[in-house]
């Protein structure tokens, strides 16, 4: 393998590993459990048992795998839209599930009794990767909120600095940047404060 | 409602949320949007329902609380099996709500005024947004008594954020804000006297409020027992209503300002019978206001738009909902199809002795909904 083909294999598993992961495993066991535990365990993630499940999962973990039971979601430290953790339900292999019931759970992955030890694996890997999307557009989303809102203010600060210095547009927003950087706070607090003194000197 | 009512409907009813406050800090509004839900449910189903079903509310209680707004919203939409919700007051709740709708693809009707800045397509915003209210209010308050300005609001993200965006309208038209405090959502009496005697120290020209709730009766009440004057220093709110001002005392109340696409007091025959029907259902001494009508006039654009989609899953519903216009009691209103949020009419009105709304300035049609005040920048 060459060294370019090394990285990018490297890569392939860096995005899919459950390396450092703290998992919860929330299932019955059976024969084959030891087995598909063991696989996730080969992954590098931290994995925790609780078995029968609590009355309310606690926060601090990164992924849980949990059984199906009638009103799982109850049990979720979350409400949908604010998962706190990747969630993969293990059907039965009875294939008595209610579709209401996994759909108000909101799980990142369903995998179906009998499953094989590299099915979980990848379902788990899956619900990993998906929900570190949703959390990465969750904060784009928050942060192109908070632009939005601020971008008027720095508007309004290059004004007042181009009405008071005389400076052009692209000199009061430099000015408005190193001001930023020699504070070390954000362009919108230095815009903040630009309007703030400019509304006291009125 | 009676069977005799329910004569002549056909399958299974349409079964929707409503998600109101009706105890706690927030019922004095929230109340008043449940019923302006209810009677518009109740009007609908009388003319025979949609396509032949009725409309049935499944009603819950958040009593002011968020985390009760999230729960109640995540089992309407599990448990319940529902898929459109009625509800919200303040924006703390509506934040609260947000992602449950969305992960769950529900639709929220959302009947308030908010401060903008946000867009979910999961939500239809009937309320104004700033450049709908704010704007036209900052305008009429400098022309009509000057630009000292202080601020008093609920510590909560409406009031911040509302107050960020006024503060950039006075500023752009040359005033002042003299003085800015929060006080608790839940606040208490004597938690307005210091901000009075504040207030007395600087002596604004107008007092900005967006205290919400049952602290609103409060902030007014304490600002007459301080012996202000309305008539040289006005309370000017975007969300004092009909319903606070009866709470005050129309005396406490009376000469202080609001903003708002309704007022029970506006002149048209749809808004007389509004009223009219308002009153029978819910008794003679009760007054409508800009709450109760958006609540009212968004269940029918539901209706119409359900007529036309003939299911409630939110991904057909919701384009026949985009585009949609009413011939409301305000006037027309429309849904603009780009942000999901209402074209609403911009008024300023006066409190009277008898606690309506004198209505001293309104616009010449619907204002066009600019939540993200993008238009408003070219003026900055």
């Amino acid at each position: 393998m060459s060294r370019t083909a090394g990285r990018e294999a490297d890569t392939r598993k860096r995005r899919v590993d459950l390396s450092g992961a703290r998992v919860v495993v929330c299932a019955e066991t059976d024969s084959h459990f030891e087995t598909w535990m063991r696989e996730l365990r080969r992954q590098r993630a931290e994995v925790t048992l609780i078995w029968p499940p609590p009355r309310r999962f606690q926060d601090g973990m990164d992924l849980l795998i949990c059984e199906y039971f009638p009103k799982v979601a109850e049990v979720l430290p979350w409400e949908p839209g604010e998962a706190g953790a990747a969630l993969v339900l293990l059907l039965p292999q009875s294939g008595l599930h209610d579709p209401a019931e996994i759909a108000a759970a909101a799980p990142h992955g369903v995998v179906s009794r009998p499953f094989t030890a590299p099915a979980v694996v990848a379902a788990a890997q899956v619900a990993w990767s998906q929900f570190r999307y949703e959390q990465r557009l969750r904060e784009r989303i928050a942060q192109l909120d908070e632009n939005l809102r601020s971008i008027r203010f720095v508007e309004r600060a290059k004004l007042i600095l181009m009405a008071e210095k005389g400076m052009t547009e692209p000199a009061a927003y430099r000015h408005l940047r190193e001001m930023a950087m020699q504070q070390r706070v954000s362009v919108v607090e230095v815009a903040d404060a630009v309007i703030r003194r400019s509304e006291l000197t009125l | 409602m009676s069977h005799r009512k329910n004569d002549g409907l056909l399958g299974e009813p349409w079964r929707v949320g409503v998600l109101f406050s009706r105890s706690g800090f927030m019922a004095l509004i929230e109340e008043t949007q449940y019923r302006g839900t209810m009677i518009a449910i109740e009007e609908i189903n009388a003319r025979g329902g949609v396509n032949g079903r009725e409309i049935v509310p499944v009603v819950y209680d958040p009593a002011s609380d968020n985390a009760l707004f999230r729960s109640q919203a995540r089992r309407m939409l599990t448990e319940e099996g529902l898929s459109t919700i009625f509800g919200c007051y303040t924006s703390s709740s509506r934040k609260s709500v947000l992602p449950v709708v969305e992960r769950l693809n529900g639709l929220l009707w959302y009947p308030t005024l908010y401060e903008g800045f946000e867009f979910s397509p999961n939500i239809i915003y009937t309320g104004a947004a700033p450049n709908q209210n704010s704007m036209a209010l900052c305008e009429y308050l400098v022309e009509n008594y000057g630009s000292r300005f202080y601020f008093v609001g609920s510590d909560y993200v409406y009031p911040r954020e509302s107050n960020r965006i006024m503060r950039e309208l006075v500023a752009e038209r040359g005033g002042q804000v003299v003085g800015e405090r929060y006080v608790p959502l839940n606040a208490r009496r004597q938690d307005f006297f210091a901000v009075m005697h504040d207030i007395k120290r600087q002596m604004p020209d107008v007092i900005f409020s967006t205290v919400v709730g049952s602290a609103t009766v409060l902030l007014y009440q304490t600002y007459h027992d301080f012996g202000l004057n309305p008539a040289n220093m006005p309370i000017a709110s975007l969300t004092t209503t009909e319903a606070e001002i009866r709470a005050m005392g129309c005396d406490v109340g009376e000469g202080h300002l609001t903003a708002a696409p309704y007022f029970q007091s506006i002149s048209n025959s749809r808004n007389d019978n509004f009223v009219r029907r308002y009153r029978a259902r819910y008794g003679e001494d009760e007054a409508t206001n800009m709450c109760v009508e958006a609540a009212y006039f968004q269940v029918h654009m539901f209706a119409r738009a359900l007529e036309c989609a003939n299911t409630l899953d939110t991904d057909v519903l919701r384009p026949m909902v985009l585009g949609q216009s009413f011939e409301a009691p305000q006037g027309e209103v429309r849904i603009d199809p780009k942000c999901s949020h209402t074209n609403v009419w911009s008024r300023i009105g006066r409190a009277t002795r008898s606690g309506q709304f004198e209505i001293l300035r309104q616009s010449l049609s619907p204002v066009l909904a600019d939540p993200y005040l993008i238009a408003a920048r070219a003026a900055v």
